[in-house]
């Protein structure tokens, strides 16, 4: 694949703070790359820098090979302007002209390239059709919905055809009854484009609707950049696992039998298997991640059934959701939560607190990490 | 949801900032409709048409106009630096830029008189365009009063616009320029207009820079202050009373004009 977009070894300090730590990444065309991380951890910054908003401290951008933005010790060696780097940006806010038309604001960036006027009216218009916003070229931004005014907004972005596209939390302005249906069409929109798509955010259900790839940011630091279903299995470390809300519990290794390694919770014991290319001896302290949907809860009965390990927890709190229901559980101290995982509990019950049930967590669904 | 007593206090609040509103208006009323009955409508009308009086709005309206315009243009990029860009000193040299703002205009006209009648450069720009003791030189002092206001409004304006439209503005291929032109000024449309007024009516006030650099001539650099000090010097009370009135008058009218003009559209 050729890459589009690299950015290479970017740090930026802001009043001596370090918000950009040595960043590194690459996007390839057509490829859509999501950076998550926790509000405060740097991703605007990433996104100005690569749009050439904001300069960096140190590290180079480079699109489609050419390289835009060079900076050595916040000395610049090369610095393109953003309106010469081909990128198109989508703000938080989307920041819609609101003395323009909607027409005027799509078409805003071809008056820059001087495009007649002809050419200008079918572009726009082809982008707008695209778009689904046909019907509303003629009214202003504050006429508009969130949905909308984001279509308008992505729609100003692409009329020029950028080679990248940069969109800063996308969905966080638009109501929460409307996103799913809007996440899904700009994510297929998005996803037919043959350019490199970047967005940041900090929500979990956009990152893994919006990206191939997903890297996550936090403090400044690039922790971990892979493709979407990977990652939602495998967080790879604890600083990730923590961030993205995986179950983590500790232990000791207390025997490795081929390619199984049993581990004490301080109390009941768990098999893990062993992925080939990691070596856990025994006596190792090791951190157990496992997703919230992964355990089955069942009342202790009929655990041994399902096959896998059973574990005895006590309900902590336990709830209904929208989609899912919840419990926090505690197991020998350790408290751990199961999504969705109602299993083969009374079924009507969803007021759990209290109750002593099981868990079935099937081996090869637990990573394990030496600690 | 407001408990009762906090209604009543807010509903007591509202009440009092009307009642405040209305008092200050029938006050304000009131002095004007005593010092017209006490000219007399005659006096006015006498003064109204007055070829002297006439002349004096005229200039008065023709170097305020300028003035404003000018200190407009050269307060959009000045504010445009002072609100976007980052660097060392930037407090030292806007504190600089809004120091005529807290000098007395007599002592800024004073500076004027004696670096356009003294310095080399200023020698020079006088003998070209004729500053001292004539018409440019109301608008230069004029133009000094009112700067360091007008750059502070836009600048306060600039600043309330978010950096994104920017943004998103150079992204789509807008050199600065193109942004100021583009995205800046339209979106502080209001800051415009309000810097102008402001500038105008302060400008159609200017008495003490003015006198100092351009004097005060009849029928020359004779605006409207200077055209009510001209007639409280020379005695005539009732004239200069009357030129009180019709200044009022003129920039009340001024005022709601460009108000007018300024509505929003969007």
């Amino acid at each position: 694949m050729v890459e589009m977009l690299e950015v290479v070894g970017v740090t930026k300090f802001y009043d001596n703070r370090k918000i950009l730590d040595s960043v590194s990444l690459s996007v390839a065309r057509g490829e859509r790359l999501v950076i998550l991380g926790p509000n405060g951890s740097g991703k605007t910054t990433l996104l100005e820098i690569i749009a050439g908003i904001i300069q960096p401290y140190e590290g180079m951008v480079i699109i489609e090979g050419s390289v835009v933005s060079e900076f050595q010790g916040g000395k610049r060696v090369k610095n393109v302007p953003p309106e010469y780097r081909s990128v198109g940006y989508v703000p938080q806010n989307y920041a819609l002209f609101p003395h323009m038309n909607v027409y005027d604001n799509i078409a805003f960036g071809l008056k820059a390239k001087k495009v007649p006027k002809l050419e200008e009216r079918r572009r726009v218009t082809s982008i707008a059709r695209l778009l689904g916003i046909e019907s509303l070229l003629h009214k202003y931004p504050s006429q508009l919905s969130g949905g909308q005014q984001q279509r308008v907004a992505l729609a100003r972005a692409l009329v020029v055809e950028p080679r990248v596209l940069l969109m800063d939390e996308p969905f966080s302005s638009i109501d929460a009854m409307d996103r799913e249906r809007v996440r899904a069409e700009i994510s297929k929109i998005v996803g037919e484009l043959d350019i490199a798509v970047v967005t940041v955010t900090h929500s979990f259900a956009d990152a893994w609707s919006m990206g191939d790839r997903i890297a996550v940011l936090i403090k400044g630091k690039l922790v971990r950049v892979d493709n979407r279903e990977k990652l939602a299995f495998d967080p790879g470390d604890l600083l990730v696992a923590e961030y993205l809300g995986f179950n983590i519990m500790r232990g000791r290794v207390i025997d490795v039998i081929g390619e199984d390694v049993v581990v004490d919770l301080g109390g009941q014991r768990l098999t893990v298997g062993l992925e080939p290319d990691i070596k856990i001896l025994k006596g190792d302290d090791v951190a157990l991640v496992f997703r919230r949907d992964d355990p089955v809860l069942t009342e202790c009965g009929g655990a041994s059934r399902l096959g896998g390990n059973v574990l005895k927890a006590r309900v902590e709190e336990s709830f209904l959701t929208k989609y899912s229901f919840i419990a926090k559980l505690n197991v020998d101290g350790q408290n751990i939560i199961v999504e969705s995982g109602r299993g083969l509990v009374n079924q009507l019950a969803f007021d759990l607190r209290g109750d002593n049930l099981c868990i079935t967590l099937h081996k090869n669904l637990i990573k394990i990490i030496k600690i | 949801m407001l408990s009762r007593s906090e209604t009543v206090w807010a509903r007591l609040t509202e009440l009092s900032f009307i009642g405040l509103f209305i008092v200050a208006s029938i006050l304000l009323l009131s002095i004007f409709i005593y010092i017209v009955d006490w000219i007399g409508i005659r006096a006015l009308t006498d003064a109204i048409s007055s070829a002297e009086v006439l002349f004096a709005i005229r200039l008065s309206i023709a170097t305020s106009s300028v003035s404003a315009a000018a200190a407009l243009l050269t307060s959009i990029p000045l504010a445009y630096v002072l609100s976007r860009a980052r660097f060392r000193g930037k407090t030292l040299i806007e504190a600089f830029l809004l120091l005529p703002f807290a000098l007395p205009p007599i002592a800024l006209g004073t500076a004027l008189l004696i670096f356009f009648s003294n310095s080399y450069l200023g020698r020079l720009v006088d003998q070209v365009i004729g500053i001292v003791f004539s018409v440019p030189g109301l608008i230069v002092a004029q133009y000094a009063v009112i700067l360091p206001m007008v750059i502070r409004i836009i600048k306060t304006s600039f600043d309330s616009i978010d950096v994104r439209y920017e943004a998103v503005a150079r992204t789509l291929g807008y050199g600065t320029l193109g942004v100021i032109l583009r995205v800046m000024l339209p979106m502080s449309r209001r800051g415009l207009l309000t810097g102008f007024i402001l500038g105008f009516t302060r400008a159609m006030g200017e008495f003490g820079a003015s006198i100092m650099l351009a004097g005060a001539t009849r029928f020359k650099t004779e605006t409207i202050p200077i055209a009510i000090y001209l007639a409280m010097s020379s005695g005539e009370l009732h004239l200069a009373v009357a030129i009180v009135v019709i200044s009022v008058i003129v920039s009340y009218v001024a005022l709601v004009a460009m108000m007018k003009i300024g509505e929003d559209r969007w």
